[in-house]
């Protein structure tokens, strides 16, 4: 028993040898692109991008956004890659300052809109943006009569009490991107003041928007908040991948004015790459119809060209923010601590 | 009515009988020895007693009170166990001590009872060493004034010389003995060694597949071994089976023979046991007395034993006997004839087999 | 006597002293001497923040105290149950040593699901009490309270008391409690005055691993606890990862690894003073059959704590892979085979249990291979290196993972050791964290072999090799089962490391679970419930075959 223990425990041992053992960054018939875990794309997209220019396209994921930039970062004079992809505007300015990126002004930029070109260098070029916002469990609000929060004045309104679940934006990109929007729409001065009145209205705080989402929100757990902060998009992910073809989304997003933040994601091509060229290629192929058409279903947050043709389920349960809150990212680097710090006084001590 | 009874115990692991109506009585200051081979129960019997096994019926009295609910810790029984147990993570003092400490015994009174069980075992100056350091020997002594410390009313003893070796086994049961009689314990003690049995005892019971077959003294139980198993336990070779004749006598292999009371009739099969050092050589002319059985044979082995022969004599019909000589009387070496002559004082009757 | 000498000793602790050189102190030292330097303080800015503002010291505290009252609160809860294991023979027995162990593998986020379905406000255990007391508002609220992590932390370390304690409990010999009784020592006295001082070695051992596992807690901690708690660990996260305060992370990884350098030091020490010979005893003699009305009790009392406390979010999860909305259904399972989005990161889950697998059993072979060595190293006769070099054995265990990830990104870009991005850097990031378990697990099997024993073995003519074949292996053998189970489980539920080393071409469980929460809808959370399930039963089925592997010669021990 023990001997055939031992082969079977060899055999496997050598097998791992078949594992690719990592990725070579001489290879001139491959291109590498560094992402973070969320980045998805489909089969045929990528097929497509290989066939055209005839090479291997090979992905490497890092983490979440953050620890993502921080290696690349980390990295950057012997980078582990050629293009890197997901730095968001509250990380933009960090991005910038550490000169990891050369600048690219790729002609497909003509169809993105201007507000999400927020690097006039043109070294991070906007891919695609997500809203996050409040969603609502539909059928809750209907079953108490109430109507659903239009504002975030009214999550701190006598009737709305007990009722929101939020991210902790130490932790949390999602969570970190609603304060910025109460900052933005309350400024400086005034977005603590709204936070103190929404402890006091019993506000549940959570570690990550995994928390929230599968352990709080009413529409998706045995949770007992209604209102939790998550993506416009979420409804559009709630009819997709439910278990059965739905007509209604159980869920609805919060878009009026004001009430979003607008996350955008960027892609640079990394300072020491020995393949330049097919870089700029790949950054193209990134703006175009083909990859832009491809993120809502593989992401869940809409395309940054806005030729890009919407799928039907987005069209029908996404929705994209009016007038998102904005705030540069230069604030956002400036600041972001010392936010974070006071939030965290007001909120959780 | 001793001072301690085992009335009717039986106890069985899953059909089979480890126990089957035990009964025993030993009166006070007595040492009792339990002997049988392995697997005849006399450790589970042992533990039945010391409280740490149950028995599926029966009871264990003790000074007359029964000992069904009363668990181990609160007999004051003394347990020495094979491999003594010793606690490895306290010295020999608090090994000693560990009984008088659990009482809540002074300090004072503690190590003066301490010095003085060290002193008995002969184990003076050895309180700070460290248990596992010690030899076998040493072991074995710090046991035993480990379970007399708190004087107990019965001391048990579970094969005590089982995990030491020959040349020093010998010594220490001489040791233990007198240690055991110069305190005047109750004593029950397991062997499986019938010449360790045979030093010590007052009282044997010998025991066979969870029964026991024989309960005497040991001079009588060596005299009269009471069925052929128990006469085999002890060491006897030479039993001859036979048939009761019509006139006194046994008819057997080896011709007619005259053990002392034959108080069984005519008819019945039983066996013989020849004494080793029952045997007289004598010469071929020489006279022999009618109740004297003669046998011829040939010498197979000779043992030299210090003080006495072994011989191993292949009679004529095939059968093996063994017998002792004194140096003295010359016995023949291998492959001679031999003449020997049996008298009925060299021969025991045995009832059955059992 | 001694058998082998001390150049010998020396050549064992050299393996892994060499692989905890490349793998562990040159990636450290590389990521803290570049954040610090990062810093025109170089760190003594952050350092000083560090002690005036009392929320870090704050932290460090928290972090401490949850760790001690976790792990008293799991040896309390878990002794009990290791004395029936190693004094009970019962049928079912592997079987529920296997099933203790599976917690230890499941990610956070998923027995947090689990915890939810269970205690939420929503949960099955308010909703009976709701209706049988006719209460308007849920009982139970410990979710997001200390309550919480308390109780996870039990749930995940309870199989390490169980197979370290219980391992070296089974080899104890009942006649010394038995002496102890008939020299007058109720089963209480027997219990505090014999039998815990010597099982103290392994308690020692045991409660160390939970201590610092606890000290080091992530994903409890941040889940389960939520916002209001934050332990070092989290902090050097929420510094590095979403502040990219690399010198403040590095100054907190340092204080990290001081700190439980010194308490692991004082550990070890005590560990060793306590270590005594023991003579081994054979498991005929040390286990028996329930055998009466109070045997059985305890025995059902204990069984059914495990069974109720571990099972029940586990069977839950299971419950919730196969409820959809049609009812009982494996449909999750099947869409696990489905890639509905036509991702090119579609995890096959076939591809994640090999991977998973895969990397378990390297981790587990490297493992073994340098904590056989290095614990028969520690085992020898105490100097000063082996005082030095046992807590040093352990830092890995209480390192951060993302100072211990970003470290590897740094150190290891250039041939010959340009493993950055290779797969067989998850295996050897979970080493580092299984030696240390395997090491702690042979420790007190070693140090307890009594040296008679190898003595008549080597006066009978053997070799040192020889002697450790037929005196050292056999009564390491359980101890080296336990070592492989801790190795191996680790490396499956690994997660914190792993998401930094992982690479999409070998994905994990772990992984796929985690991309299966990233995004809202029923079908993505029925299908990380059916991936944890299956997670749950490779695990299962890896501890029973493991079992399997004693290195026996003869008598079992």
């Amino acid at each position: 028993m023990i001997k055939i223990g031992w082969i079977i425990i060899l055999t496997a041992a050598l097998s791992l040898g078949w594992v690719p053992t990592g990725i070579a960054s001489d290879n001139t018939s491959e291109i590498i692109l560094m992402a973070h875990d969320s980045f998805s794309v489909s089969k045929t997209v990528v097929a497509e991008f290989e066939n055209r220019h005839h090479v291997r396209l090979r992905f490497l994921k890092a983490g979440d956004t953050g620890a993502m930039l921080n290696q690349a970062i980390l990295s950057k004079n012997n980078p582990m890659a050629d293009v890197l992809f997901g730095v968001d505007n509250t990380f933009l300015s960090r991005a910038l300052a550490a000169d990891m990126f050369i600048p690219y002004p790729s002609s497909h930029l003509g169809d993105v809109p201007d507000e999400l070109k927020l690097d006039p260098t043109y070294r991070l070029l906007p891919v695609d943006f997500g809203d996050v916002c409040l969603n609502y469990d539909k059928k809750w609000f209907a079953a108490k009569g109430l109507a659903p929060p239009a504002s975030l004045e009214d999550l701190i309104a006598p009737a709305y009490e007990g009722l929101t679940v939020v991210e902790n934006p130490a932790t949390s990109s999602p969570g970190l991107a609603f304060l910025l929007a109460t900052v933005g729409h309350f400024g400086p001065d005034g977005y603590l003041d709204f936070w103190k009145k929404l402890r006091d209205a019993n506000v549940q705080v959570t570690a990550s928007w995994k928390k929230a989402y599968w352990g709080s929100f009413s529409a998706a757990s045995k949770g007992d908040r209604p209102i939790v902060v998550s993506y416009a998009s979420s409804p559009a992910a709630e009819v997709h991948f439910a278990e059965k073809a739905m007509e209604e989304s159980p869920s609805a997003a919060v878009v009026q004015n004001g009430t979003a933040f607008r996350q955008i994601e960027f892609v640079g091509i990394l300072r020491g790459t020995k393949r330049a060229d097919m870089a700029r290629k790949l950054v193209d192929f990134m703006l175009e119809r083909t990859f832009q058409e491809d993120i809502p279903l593989q992401m869940f947050v809409f395309p940054a060209n806005k030729t890009a043709v919407l799928p039907a389920v987005f069209k029908r349960h996404a929705r994209i923010a009016e007038h998102p809150v904005f705030v540069s990212p230069q604030d956002i680097a400036a600041y972001r601590e010392e936010w974070i710090e006071a939030w965290t006084e007001t909120v959780l001590r | 009515m001793g001072l301690l009874d085992v009335v009717d115990i039986k106890r069985d692991f899953n059909g089979v009988f480890a126990l089957d109506s035990v009964n025993l009585s030993l009166e006070a200051g007595n040492l009792l020895c339990l002997l049988g081979p392995s697997g005849c129960g006399k450790t589970t019997l042992l533990r039945i007693i010391a409280g740490l096994e149950k028995t599926d019926t029966g009871i264990v009295k003790f000074d007359g009170r029964d000992l069904s609910r009363i668990s181990p810790h609160r007999r004051a029984f003394g347990m020495m166990f094979q491999d003594f147990s010793l606690f490895p993570h306290k010295n020999v003092y608090d090994n000693v001590a560990f009984a008088l400490q659990l009482k809540k015994e002074s300090p004072k009174r503690v190590r003066r009872r301490v010095m003085q069980m060290l002193h008995l075992v002969g184990l003076e100056g050895f309180e700070m060493r460290d248990v596992n350091r010690l030899s076998g020997g040493e072991c074995q002594r710090v046991a035993l004034a480990r379970s007399l410390a708190s004087e107990p009313r019965l001391l048990m003893l579970d094969e005590p010389l089982g995990s030491l070796d020959r040349a020093l086994r010998e010594r220490l049961l001489v040791d233990l003995y007198r240690i055991i009689k110069q305190v005047g314990v109750t004593t029950l003690y397991v062997t499986h060694d019938h010449a360790e049995a045979f030093t010590v005892a007052d009282v044997i019971a010998v025991m066979n597949n969870g029964r026991v077959a024989q309960v005497d003294k040991p001079e009588t139980l060596y005299r009269q071994p009471a069925n052929e198993y128990v006469a085999r336990f002890l060491g006897f070779r030479n039993l001859v089976e036979g048939v009761v004749a019509e006139s006194n006598g046994i008819n057997s292999v080896l011709g007619r023979l005259y053990p002392q009371k034959i108080q069984v009739s005519p008819g019945t099969r039983v066996t013989v046991l020849i004494r080793p050092e029952g045997a007289r050589i004598i010469d071929a002319g020489q006279a022999v007395d009618p109740k004297e059985t003669t046998i011829l044979g040939t010498v197979k082995e000779r043992l030299f034993k210090g003080g006495h022969v072994n011989l191993t004599v292949q009679t004529e019909p095939g059968f093996l006997l063994n017998f002792d000589f004194s140096l003295d009387l010359l016995p023949p070496s291998t492959g001679q004839n031999i003449r020997l002559v049996l008298g009925p004082s060299a021969m025991v009757l045995i009832p059955g087999t059992e | 006597m001694k058998h082998i000498s001390s150049k010998s000793y020396a050549l064992l602790a050299a393996l892994p002293l060499v692989f905890l050189a490349i793998f562990y102190f040159y990636p450290l030292i590389k990521i803290l001497t570049v954040s610090l330097t990062l810093d025109e303080t170089l760190g003594f800015g952050s350092l000083k923040r560090l002690i005036t503002r009392g929320i870090y010291l704050r932290t460090l505290w928290f972090t401490t105290w949850q760790a001690v009252v976790s792990t008293i609160l799991t040896l309390l809860l878990a002794l009990p149950g290791t004395y029936v294991f190693a004094r009970y023979q019962f049928w079912g027995k592997a079987l529920l040593r296997s099933f203790t162990t599976v917690p230890f593998v499941l990610p956070t986020v998923v027995v947090a699901a689990a915890f939810h379905s269970l205690l939420g406000p929503g949960g099955l255990v308010n909703a009976g009490l709701m209706k049988w007391f006719h209460l308007t508002s849920p009982p139970v609220a410990i979710d997001q309270t200390i309550a919480l992590i308390l109780i996870a932390h039990v749930f995940y370390n309870y199989t390490v008391v169980l197979r370290i304690v219980g391992g070296y409990w089974s080899r104890l010999d009942p006649g010394l409690t038995e002496s102890a009784k008939m020299l007058g020592a109720s089963p209480g006295k027997a219990f505090f005055k014999v039998t815990l001082p010597l099982l103290s070695p392994a308690i020692l051992a045991a409660s160390l691993l939970v201590f610092i596992f606890c000290f080091s807690s992530f994903g409890v901690i941040l889940i389960l606890g939520g916002p209001r708690f934050a332990t070092i660990e989290v902090e050097i996260y929420r510094q590095a990862i979403h502040l990219l305060n690399l010198p403040m992370a590095a100054v907190l990884s340092l204080v990290q690894i001081l700190f439980t350098f010194a308490l692991m030091w004082v550990y070890t020490r005590l560990q060793r003073s306590r270590s005594m010979a023991l003579k081994p005893a054979s498991r005929a003699v040390t286990q028996k059959k329930a055998d009466g009305g109070i045997d059985r009790l305890i025995l059902a009392a204990n069984v059914s704590f495990m069974i109720l406390f571990l099972g029940l979010p586990m069977f839950s999860l299971m419950v919730q892979s196969v409820t959809t909305e049609t009812g009982v259904s494996l449909g999750f399972y099947k869409n696990l085979f489905e890639n509905a989005t036509e991702s090119v990161f579609f995890v096959p889950p076939a591809d994640a249990v090999f991977y998973s697998l895969g990397f378990a059993l390297a981790a587990l072979l490297i493992a073994l291979t340098l904590g056989v060595p290095a614990a028969v190293f520690l085992a020898g006769p105490a100097n000063r290196a082996r005082s030095l070099l046992d807590p040093l054995f352990m830092l890995p265990l209480s390192t951060s993972a993302v100072t211990l990830g970003f470290g590897f990104i740094l150190a290891l870009d250039k041939p010959p050791l340009n493993l950055r991005t290779s797969p067989i850097l998850v295996p050897l990031a979970h080493t580092l964290v299984a030696f240390p378990f395997v090491v702690r697990s042979l420790l007190p099997a070693l140090r307890s072999i009594p040296p008679k024993l190898k003595d008549a073995a080597a006066m009978m003519g053997a070799g040192p090799l020889k002697v450790w074949q037929t005196v050292d292996l056999p009564i390491l053998g359980r101890a080296l089962v336990v070592g492989a189970v801790f190795a191996f489980t680790i490396s499956l539920g690994e997660f914190g490391a792993t998401l930094f080393v992982a690479r999409p071409q070998t994905p994990t469980m772990p992984l796929a679970i985690y991309r299966f929460l990233g995004q809202p809808g029923a079908a993505n959370y029925g299908q990380a419930m059916a991936m944890s399930s299956i997670l749950m039963l490779v695990s299962a089925a890896g501890f029973m075959l493991m079992e399997k592997f004693r290195v026996t010669q003869g008598e079992e021990f």
